[in-house]
Parts: structure tokens; sequence; C-alpha cells
């Protein structure tokens, strides 16, 4: 009875979702229903329920956690600051005469942005509104350029940092430590954010290089597809490139620097994150300030900290506490607390300017939202977990996966294809929530790498997003794209990007290292 | 023989007395629960007794109050973010150049954190941001919206926020009984305020509910509704695409 419940409450949950009401209060709703149906039977205890204020505490007290809305600030006041238009724009006309130049810069870029904001939707619809007119405007055919567009949205999702990989990778770890006590081992290893942050720094990097490849092909063979164009008239290509760079440098500056000092170990990701977001505000407060005094202020707040940093980085002990003090070391003492002050004094000037302007009121009413959202499906899964834990739904998982032919690689793909299903009626925190506490320990447990998993997992469900008819990220760009385009032409133009994503995928699965090796090296 | 300080002693009594104070006061919140609980069924009525004047006027000063209330909420909340940028961004620079731990600014980021997440949240559903599966909703015409956010407060928002508002109640009650603090030494000593922030989302969430199914039934009654507040206009009716 209880696995029947179990199975029907995932089901008929799945369908109550097309009704349209809020994903986080239908999961958490339509289980309690049939927790009480389980109540009636008697296959479920309601004592079970008692746990929930105590499930949900660590949700909102998680360190690892803090990251998301940090992130979440970060994308959203790098938004602000308009940098994608500028570089989009930089990019078109530098790379404009390359075949294929103006396809393989909207790759770029989407992949930039996705980097810095981590929401599929928003980097889509941003994509979709800034690059799509000026695409079709070149003669670039509708299919081409929305295919581009979707499939470079969707790397939100798996390049770092994102805030889909830290709820992965928290799940993760849980999921990790449970397979090693299920299996009666000691504690031999732990995972991490930052390793996940790791492991799909690189797939990642090559789904980028091939899609940009796959844009050069099809415009050198079918120019009609991709029209190149001429410079510009006027001034030398110099003047583009000097553009380009000088429109790239910041945003790509401050992504390196976060995931630099996450991957280093230098932070863990909610520093990072949080460092990632006063670089932002730097970044927009100079972006958006028409007062010079504005604008100097947030170049002396960044270069007051990265020399901060670099003090730090000498090893010069510098620390209050210390009793013996050499004269190298009180003096870089006193220059260390005059960068600061600048620092201080300057990160109050800028964040001025930002207030001044109403930015930082609807940066931070924006970040508030999405940080909601995604906490309350957290809360919303973790009723539909419990319930489903109650009703004996882990233990019929764990036995499906076991019965699955092919020992662990048939489990795997049982599992790849579920999740591929899932994804397309349910965001990717729900997936990750609802199904990897479920699925994961028993994988884990055969001795699969758990970087190496969920590095496929993330992959799996990008492609998933991108698959007509029901990815998320087509009803995104459907949402934005003018009525030339017609649906047709985006479903057409995604499917050699999902070619791209199963080769990328196989390739994974093929040589795992593609995901472990930079955890690997970055832990030593 | 069980050996007790006599510090430990004036605590447990401290203790014993606390208890008595805060089972009342768990009562007396129980009670206004009680007593407000007839006020969900609101909507009901209003769709059922459409042409009672006291009912309609009711509904709008709920609904007009509920939306202020919960929109002015969120507008302080969100300002918590950017100090948790600050705070957090502050403490690391002072641990790893100057060495200076402090516990408490950081942990006052988690609570920043966790009070943004759960005063925020009914904010977010009176400005319809929390994401809905919209393959068919985005087809539906106004009054199918309209009823799938009444019967998606009853079935399923209303019951969902009772269950973690009863169950939360000891809980809470227990943590305010040692008015716990961090587990951290030099910590912050207000994990039960922490705690507290659990009851009160639920309550939030289920008053910004009733409003929203308020809307609804005025909307599907076509009688005049109360207006939204400021930067929203994007809840679940979008009144210049009549499909």
């Amino acid at each position: 009875m209880a696995d029947i419940l179990a199975i029907s409450m995932f089901a008929i949950t799945c369908i109550a979702l097309m009704g349209g009401y809020n994903v986080a209060f239908t999961l958490s709703g339509m289980s309690l229903l049939f927790a009480s149906i389980g109540v009636i039977t008697g296959s479920f205890e309601v004592e079970f329920l008692l746990s929930l204020p105590g499930r949900i505490y660590p949700l909102i007290t998680k360190e690892i956690l803090m990251a998301v809305p940090l992130f979440v600030f970060m994308g959203v006041m790098l938004e602000k600051s308009r940098i994608a238009e500028d570089l989009l724009e930089a990019m078109g006309n530098l790379f404009g005469p390359l075949s294929g130049g103006l396809g393989i810069s909207v790759i770029f870029v989407g992949a930039l942005l996705a980097a810095s904001t981590g929401i599929v939707g928003a980097t889509v619809v941003t994509m979709g509104l800034l690059s799509l007119p000026t695409m079709l405007k070149r003669n670039y055919s509708p299919a081409l350029s929305s295919g581009a567009i979707a499939a470079s949205g969707t790397l939100g999702q798996i390049i770092p940092p994102s805030i889909v990989l830290v709820i992965l990778g928290d799940q993760m770890s849980n999921a990790y430590q449970e397979a090693q006590r299920s299996l009666g081992l000691e504690e031999t290893g732990v995972i991490s954010v930052g390793d996940l942050f790791a492991g799909a720094l690189v797939p990642g990097l090559i789904l980028v290089f091939l899609y940009a490849t796959y844009i050069f092909i099809t415009a050198y063979f079918k120019p009609n597809l991709a029209p190149s164009q001429s410079w510009p008239e006027g001034p030398s290509p110099w003047v583009f490139i000097k553009k380009t760079v000088v429109a790239m440098l910041p945003p790509i500056l401050l992504i390196i620097a976060v995931l630099g000092s996450i991957l280093s170990g230098y932070a863990t990701p909610t520093r990072g994150a949080a460092l990632g977001a006063l670089g932002a505000i730097y970044l927009a407060s100079y972006k958006t300030s028409e007062y010079w005094l504005f604008k100097l202020s947030s170049i002396c707040a960044a270069t007051s900290l990265v020399f901060l940093i670099i003090i730090d980085l000498t090893g010069i002990d510098i620390r209050f506490n210390q009793t013996l003090w050499s004269k190298t070391e009180s003096f870089t003492h006193l220059i260390a607390l005059s960068f600061a002050s600048i620092a201080i004094l300057a990160t109050f000037l800028s964040l001025a300017s930002l207030v001044k302007r109403k930015h930082l009121h609807d940066v931070s009413r924006s970040t508030m939202q999405i940080t909601c959202m995604v906490f309350v499906i957290l809360i919303g899964a973790t009723v539909f977990s419990l319930v489903f834990r109650g009703l004996g739904g882990d233990e019929l998982v764990n036995n499906l996966l076991e019965a699955a032919p092919f020992g662990k690689w048939g489990a795997l793909s049982l599992v790849m294809l579920v999740m591929f299903v899932l994804g397309f009626f349910l965001d990717f925190i729900e997936i990750t929530f609802v199904v990897v506490p479920l699925v994961a320990p028993p994988l884990l447990a055969t001795g699969m790498d758990p970087i190496w998993l969920g590095v496929l997992m993330a992959l799996n469900l990008q492609t998933s997003f991108l698959t007509p008819p029901f990815g998320f990220a087509l009803f995104y760009l459907r949402g934005v794209a003018p009525k030339e385009v017609r649906t047709g032409d985006i479903y057409r133009g995604v499917i050699p990007f999902i070619i791209i994503q199963i080769i990328v995928i196989l390739l994974v699965v093929s040589v795992p290292s593609i995901a472990t090796w930079l955890p690997s090296a970055t832990l030593k | 023989m069980v050996f007790i300080s006599t510090q430990e002693k004036s605590q447990l009594n401290n203790m014993i007395e606390n208890a008595d104070l805060i089972f009342t006061l768990s009562h007396i919140f129980q009670l206004l629960g009680w007593a407000f609980l007839p006020l969900l069924m609101l909507p009901i009525m209003y769709f059922l007794f459409s042409k009672n004047q006291f009912l309609k006027s009711l509904s709008f000063g709920i609904v007009s109050t509920i939306d202020t209330f919960n929109y002015y909420i969120g507008e302080i909340v969100k300002w918590l973010l950017p100090l948790m940028v600050l705070t957090i961004s502050f403490s690391i620079f002072a641990l790893s150049i100057f060495g200076k731990s402090w516990t408490k600014l950081f942990e006052t980021s988690e609570y920043f954190h966790a009070s943004v997440i759960m005063l925020g949240a009914a904010s977010t559903l009176l400005a319809g941001k929390h994401v809905r599966v919209d393959i068919f909703y985005s087809k539906m015409n106004n009054i199918s919206r309209s009823l799938v956010e009444i019967i998606g407060f009853y079935s399923l928002l209303l019951p969902v926020c009772i269950i973690i508002l009863w169950n939360s109640q000891s809980f809470v009650r227990s943590s305010w009984m040692i008015l716990e603090g961090s587990s951290e030494i030099d910590g912050i000593k207000g994990e039960f305020l922490l705690k507290t922030l659990i009851p009160i989302f639920s309550v939030l969430m289920i008053i910004q509910g009733l409003s929203i199914s308020l809307r609804a039934v005025m909307y599907i009654l076509r009688h005049e509704k109360p207006l939204l507040p400021l930067n929203f206009d994007d809840t679940f009716i979008n009144e210049n695409s009549f499909k």
C-alpha cells in the first residue's frame, strides 16, 4: 500500500504542477494530501511531520546556502551595470568580419553572463532581448540564432559559480556521507561545493568551445546562415579591440577572482560569493554613476582591497594579537590599515552612488525575491521528500535501482533518464532537492565518484532544459523572441546543440578525469 | 548521586520560572490562532454572500492592510542583503589579514540571511515571484487563474503552513525555555529568535495567501479591488492581457 502511495504521489504531483500554482506549495501540499491518505490507511506515521521545523531550520541557517543570496546579488548587480550590452556590442563589431563572428560573440558573452548570474531564465531572457534582434538584423538564420542563445543561456547552470551547483554540491555531500555510513565505511572523504565548482569548470569550458566551433563551421560552409560583415566605417580595428578589452576585463577579472578564491581554498564559497557581490557593487557604481567622485571611489575601493589581498598573500604576519613586531611587520601593518580605511570609506561612497540612483533598492528587491523563491522551493521540496521517505519511497527507489539491468551502469542510465524527463516539468532546484537525496546514496555506494556524478547530473539537466518541446530555456526564449522567429525555428536551432551536449555527456562518462582532474589538482 | 553546582542550580531554577511563563505565552498565541481561524473562511463567505456590504468592506480593508503590511516588511528586510554582503566581506578581511575573528559579526549575517528568507517570502508571494510551471497556466484566462489561486490556497498553501505552524510549537518553545544561543562560545545568544522565524513565516504566508485569494474572488465577481503597492504590478492577474 505504502509503495503504491509513494509512486502515485510522485506521478500525481507532477500532474498537479501543470495546474500552475506555486511549485513550492504544490509539492508540499500534494505530499501532505498523500500523507493524510497514508495516515488513514495506516502506512504513514503522523509523527514523521513533527521533525519538519527541525528540517527547515538548517535550510535557513546553513553557511553554505548563504552563498545563494550572495551569488544572486552579484548577478543582479552585474545585470544592472549593463556589462552584457557593452560587451556584446564591442565583440560583435570586432568579430563581425570573421565567419560566424557575431554568433561566436553571443556564445562567449552568454557564457560570461551565465558564469556571473547563474540563473537560466535571467540569462536566456537577457541574451534573447539583447542579441536576437541584432543577429536577425545581420541576416543570421532564425534557427541558428535562437539555438545559440538558448544553449548559451543554459550554460549558467554548469559554469561555476552557479547557485544550482551550490545546492547540488550541498546535497551531494550529504548523500556521500550517507552512502559511506550505509557501507559502514569510516568518513574517508568529503566533497564540498568548491569541489563541484572545480569539477564542472572543464566540462563547461569544453561546451563553450564546442558551441563556438559548431557556429564557426556552419558559418564557414553555409555563409548564408551566418553572414559576416565588413568593419564598420571609420576608425581602425585597434579601437574595437581596445573597446572589447575594456568591456571584457572587469567582469572577467571579477569572475576569475571569485572562482580563484574558491577553487584555491582561499575562501569558502560563501565568502567568495560575498567578495564577488562586493566587486559587483564597485563595478555597477563605476558604470552607472556620472560623477567622477563616485567613479574614483569605486576604483579606489577595489584597488585597495586588491592591495590588501596582495599583502595577505605575501605572508607577512600583521595580525593584531602578536607580541613581537618586526620593523617590516609594523610598517606593513600600517599600510594595510590605511588601505582598509580607504576601502571602507570608498565602499560607502560607491554604495551612496547606487542608493542615489535607486539601483540598490531595485537590486536588493529582486535579490530578495529570487532568494525567497529558491528557499521556499527548498522548504516545499523538504516536505515532499520527508513524506516520500515516510511512505517508504527511499526503500522503493533503492530496490528499483538494485533491480536495474546491467548493474550500476543500468541504474545510472535509469536515473539519468528519469532526471531528464523530470527536467521538462521541474526546475533544477526541485529536482536536486527531491531526487538527488533519494538516488545518489545507492549510486555512490557502488563506488561512483561523487563529483563525476554531480557533473553528469548537471549536464543532463542542462540538456533537458534545451530539449523541445518542454525545455525551460525554449519557453523563456519564446517569451522574448520577435514574432518572425517561429517556434519551429527555435526547435530546429537547438538540435545541433543538444547533439553537442550528448557528445560531452558521453565524453565525461567515458573519460571521468575531465570532471575529476581539476578538483583533485586543486585539493593538493 | 548527581552533583549539581550552585550556578547550575540557579540556572535550573531560572529555567523552571521561564518555563511557566513560556507555556502561558504559547497558550495565548495558540488561542489567538484559534480566534483568527474563522477569518480564513472569508473568501468563501465573500463568494457566497457577494451582496453583503459588511463583508465587502471588511474584505477590502483586510486585503489592503495585509498587502501594505507585507509589502513594507519586504521593503525593510531587503536592505539586510547589502548589509550581509558588507558584514561578510568585512569579517573576511578582518580575519584573514588582521587576525581578528569576530564570530558575532559573521553570525549576524546568518541572522540577516534567515530573516530575509522567512520574512521576505510573503512579500515575494504578493509580487507573484514564486515560480510556477506555466505550460498551461500561460494559456489560461484570468478567471481560471483566479480559480487556481483560490483552490491552491485552500488545498495546498494553507494546509502546509498550518502543519508547519502547528509542529513548530514544541520546537520553538523548547528553544525559548533555555534561551538557546549559538554553538560557538563567542557567538550570538539568539538562536531562539532564529527558530521563531519559522512560525512567523507560516503566519505571514497564510495571511498573504488569504489576501490573494480574496483578490481572486473579487476578480471573479468583478468587484473593485484595492490597489497593489508600488512596484508590484504583476501578480497572478495580468489586467492588460485578456485572452
